[in-house]
């Protein structure tokens, strides 16, 4: 009877102890501390497709090559490497001259440009030369976040058959049909005053903080005749993308006379530009510094006019010959200012998810160096700024107090970023309602994967991944971005 | 004031008690809880029908998607995924999320859960490898999955949902959670209106059994309430008390039957009152004569011997007829009482139908009467000689008594089946036709002052009834006036 009584007893109380039994959701591996500190990139393999020399000599061929890219390296620079090495293989032959060296290259949003030694211009014919823009531009196309590439040489736009190349978006398979269409281009375009082309150009804007000049690109169609006027246009209309960027001219013209080409002594293309003092105050009124417009022009017009060395700008007919940024000086000599003056100021847009007054995630483009568009820990520093998210109408999405040395290290690998942060920005965080904490976590997450080859963010508090932040968001776990949660204004 | 209170609750009270309240509880009770049965079962296959319908194809849905973010889920890709999951949902009606391995939302097509743990069973299902799963809950305020809700659920569901869980593998592995949320609250809201229907309808027919019931209940009640009434006045004492007869019914025989028992009652008190009173005359008429006889003795002056010894004879005549009415009524009471005990022993009739022949054959000479006897079986019966004798005798004496000089009377036995039949015809004066149904009464007589004249009770051919019938016989009479009469008794016999 008492066993009976027992086990109707038990039977009764069963219910009381749902959790008996019951399923859960996995856990993750229990992980070993790993203390982070600084900025790595950890070395990974990357299968690249390069482009070299068919064997006709007139075409192009795609060979695949897996390239290590070690702690230190761009992925572009190893890329760029390869596609010059022409010692792996003999069937594998650069388009690109022996001796030829990559004098500099620039990564700004999803533009690249390479600026290559002369000897790439000890090329046969400008077929050649086609081949050499083709091959570098299909390489860089595949790597991810490419998406326009233009080339230089030696700082200028060397042109094909007299045309400018421009900015490369689109990977051309058949070369023979390209350099067919641009020889009935340049036919059509040279001597010929009615006869246009269209271009892909990099039109370089002011930043509005005043520091950068960030490149936007965009199609334009000229004439021979109007082909620096159409730049110069689009220039003073202003981004039509960029959020960051100014115009450089908000009266809409800035030019007092008509731009004239002169040759140099020593045999170099300098095109003069007289500027409108009443424009040029405008601007400056604006917020745009007098050195970006000299940099806006000449980047602009280095970039896309062919064979163009310089340009020599003046004011109301008095040249310009200096221009201070920030404490620096440029100064120019008497034969103009030359691409490589401003190639150093060339800035990316960056994508920056800050928070607004109500705690919700907002999206702002700001202005930054190449260097620090391409580093997640520079830009979790920047996204932590108080005073940088107050310049772009936001509010900082991590509690006060908390700054870049919150940020103990940040590692990228296999396309996730771990980022370690302090015991302080963890305890900051424990007060965040549940919005808050995910604008918080978002904030980071959407910003780091923004960045190239960053998929997902991985969390570490002093080393240790914790369950999470405040109570609601799970921070054992890769979190993916979550674009839907912006908040549009 | 207390009295009216204690009515009211005395009438309720027998209310309550009476059978046509317990009747139409009864049902109710049935009607509703068949319908509730049949009702319940055909919303459930209903509300099956539908859900599964919904569930296969929302599944499908679920299946179809988990597929698609197969890929952009293994390399990461949130705004392809993002993108898949907002073509699929539309805003409030459906709702995509992504869940990785540890159950994080990692994509959702409203963009509100990401980060979050879904510690939902379908989904911590999937996650342990139980396969895809579905399940419906109930939102909160906020339109969120708050609890799990039933299908049969009647009211407190503020918006049915269904929640499909697939799994998302890559190259054979468990990589994540496809969950497909979807609005079933159309559907819920159809199975509800079914339900009110349903329950409307349930509650037309119970008020339709309930007065069907009432009409029902009293047609069985009325019969018995009359008929209760109708004891009552019997135990009154009005015994002409009658129900009313309607249909066929059980009722209506257990009327008839009622009928049948307070007419026989009647009957019964009449027949006494006139066995009373027939027994006082009878008793009265030779005591009025012996009193009158005495009287005359009494109050003579001149001693006639002669004369009073006549006298004396007379009144010791009555006397004998006294004692032999008296003899007859005990007879009888002692028949009615089941005083009497058979001598029962296995004898031949034909013995004593011949002996009680024999018996009266002098009687039959003496009147000018021709008494002749047939026996054409022995028949062999059980009963008592004696009675079965006094039977005989009082019929074969009354047929000879009344039977004028010249007549015959002629007795046969004879077997007719199972039964001995003894018929004694005679060419008497007959009975009439409206005396025949009586002549076994108690001092029942056709003709009183000739019945009398030949010393008769009025009591014998009632004895001769009783004794037949206590031998699990028959007695009936046929006669047709001044023709003659016929008795036949029907007695059992043994059969070997």
């Amino acid at each position: 009877m008492k066993r009976m009584l027992a086990l109707v007893l038990a039977l009764a109380l069963l219910p009381l102890f749902p959790a008996l039994g019951e399923e859960t959701l996995p856990e993750p591996d229990g992980s070993t501390r790993e203390m982070l500190l600084g900025e790595a990139t950890a070395e990974y393999f990357y299968e690249a497709t390069l482009y070299y020399t068919g064997s006709d000599g007139v075409s192009l061929s795609q060979a695949t090559r897996t390239l290590l890219v070690q702690t230190g390296e761009t992925l572009l620079d190893v890329v760029l490497e390869a596609l010059l090495d022409s010692s792996l293989s003999p069937a594998q032959v650069s388009v690109i001259p022996g001796d030829t060296r990559v004098i500099s290259r620039e990564i700004s949003g999803g533009l690249v440009t390479v600026n290559l030694s002369i000897e790439a211009r000890n090329v046969q014919s400008d077929q050649e030369l086609l081949l050499i823009y083709l091959a570098i531009s299909g390489t860089l196309l595949e790597m991810e976040g490419v998406e326009g590439v233009s080339v230089l040489i030696n700082d200028r736009e060397e042109g094909v058959l007299g045309l400018p190349g421009g900015v490369f978006s689109a990977i051309e398979g058949d070369v023979a049909a390209a350099w067919a269409q641009m020889q009935a281009e340049a036919d059509r375009y040279l001597g010929n005053a009615q006869g246009s082309a269209t271009r892909v150009a990099a039109l370089y804007f002011p930043s509005a903080d005043g520091r950068w000049l960030v490149p936007e690109t965009r199609e334009i169609s000229f004439t021979e005749d109007t082909i620096a006027d159409e730049l110069l246009s689009q220039l003073c209309a202003g981004p039509q993308v960029l959020e960051c960027g100014l115009s450089i001219a908000p009266t809409g013209t800035l030019l007092a006379g008509e731009p004239v080409l002169a040759v140099t002594s020593a045999g170099e293309r300098v095109l003069e530009l007289n500027l409108d003092g009443a424009a040029l105050a405008a601007a400056e009124s604006a917020g745009v510094q007098r050195w970006q417009v000299c940099g806006a022009l000449t980047l602009t017009l280095c970039s896309f006019l062919t064979e163009l060395d310089a340009v020599r700008l003046s004011v109301d007919g008095e040249s310009i010959t200096q221009a201070q940024r920030e404490g620096t000086t440029f100064s120019f000599e008497e034969d103009g200012m030359r691409r490589r003056d401003f190639s150093g100021f060339i800035g990316s847009a960056a994508s920056l998810y800050l928070a607004n007054e109500d705690g919700e995630l907002i999206l702002r483009e700001t202005a930054l160096s190449q260097g620090e568009a391409l580093s997640a820990r520079a830009l979790l520093s920047v996204l932590m700024s108080e005073e940088m998210a107050a310049s772009l109408g936001g509010v900082s999405p991590v509690p006060a107090l908390i700054d870049e040395t919150d940020i103990l290290g940040v590692r990228v690998r296999d396309g996730v970023a771990t980022v370690n942060l302090s015991a302080r920005f963890y305890s900051a965080c424990q007060e965040l309602d549940e919005a808050r904490e995910r604008t918080a976590v978002y904030a980071i997450v959407n910003t780091l994967c923004g960045l190239s080859g960053v998929e997902g963010v991985r969390f570490l508090i002093e080393g240790e991944s914790v369950e999470t932040l405040s109570e609601y968001i799970y921070m054992r776990t890769v979190l993916l971005p979550n674009p839907g949660a912006v908040v549009t204004e | 004031m207390w009295a009216i209170i204690l009515q009211i609750k005395t009438k309720i009270k027998t209310f309550l008690y009476s059978i046509r309240w317990k009747i139409l509880i009864a049902y109710l009770l049935i009607i509703s809880i068949a319908f509730s049965v049949v009702a319940a079962t055909l919303i459930q296959l209903v509300g099956d029908y539908m859900f599964n319908q919904r569930v296969r194809d929302d599944q499908r849905v679920a299946e179809n998607l988990s597929s698609i973010m197969s890929e952009a889920l293994s390399s990461l890709d949130a705004n392809a995924m993002l993108l898949s999951a907002l073509d699929a949902s539309s805003e409030g009606l459906s709702r995509v999320l992504v869940l990785d391995r540890y159950g994080v939302v990692q994509v959702d097509a409203y963009s509100e859960l990401n980060g979050r743990r879904f510690e939902n069973a379908e989904a911590i299902t999937v996650l342990n490898g139980g396969g895809a799963d579905y399940g419906f809950y109930d939102t909160d305020d906020t339109g969120a999955i708050a609890r799990p809700a039933a299908l049969t659920s009647l009211t407190g569901v503020r918006a049915m949902t269904g929640l499909y869980a697939a799994p998302i593998y890559n190259d054979g592995d468990l990589i994540g959670v496809l969950v497909y949320i979807s609005q079933a609250q159309e559907i819920y809201e159809s199975l509800r209106t079914l339900r009110g229907q349903t329950l409307l309808w349930m509650l037309l027919v119970a008020a339709s059994a309930l007065i069907i019931s009432m009409f029902v209940v009293r047609t069985i009640t009325r019969p018995i309430g009359e008929l209760s009434a109708g004891i009552s006045r019997m135990s009154r004492g009005d015994l002409s008390s009658r129900v009313e007869v309607r249909g066929k019914n059980e009722f209506a025989q257990l009327a008839s039957a009622f009928n049948s028992m307070c007419e026989r009652l009647e009957k019964l008190d009449m027949s006494r009152n006139q066995f009373v009173s027939n027994a006082s005359h009878e008793l009265k008429t030779p005591l009025s004569t012996m009193k009158i006889l005495l009287e005359t003795l009494l109050y003579q002056d001149a001693y006639d011997p002669q004369m009073q010894k006549e006298f004396l004879t007379d009144i010791n005549k009555e006397i004998d007829r006294l004692n032999r009415i008296v003899s007859d009524l005990l007879t009888l009471v002692n028949i009615d009482s089941d005083g009497m005990h058979l001598n029962a022993s296995e004898l031949r009739l034909r013995d004593v139908v011949t002996e009680q022949v024999k018996r009266l054959s002098p009687l039959a000479r003496e009147r000018g009467i021709e008494l002749s006897c047939l026996i054409r079986d022995p028949c062999e019966t059980v009963g008592d000689s004696l009675k079965l004798q006094q039977v005989f005798y009082n019929v074969i004496d009354n047929a000879i008594k009344y039977t004028p000089r010249g007549g015959e009377v002629h007795v046969e036995l004879s077997r007719v089946g199972k039964r001995a039949v003894v018929r004694v015809e005679d060419t008497g004066i007959g009975i009439p036709a409206e005396d025949l149904p009586h002549i076994f009464d108690r001092f029942y007589r056709v003709d009183k002052a000739r019945s009398r004249e030949t010393g008769g009770t009025g009591l014998g051919l009632s004895i001769v009834r009783q004794i037949v019938l206590l031998h699990n016989g028959d007695i009936r009479a046929e006669s047709e006036e001044n023709k003659g009469s016929t008795f036949i008794i029907e007695l059992p016999i043994i059969t070997k």
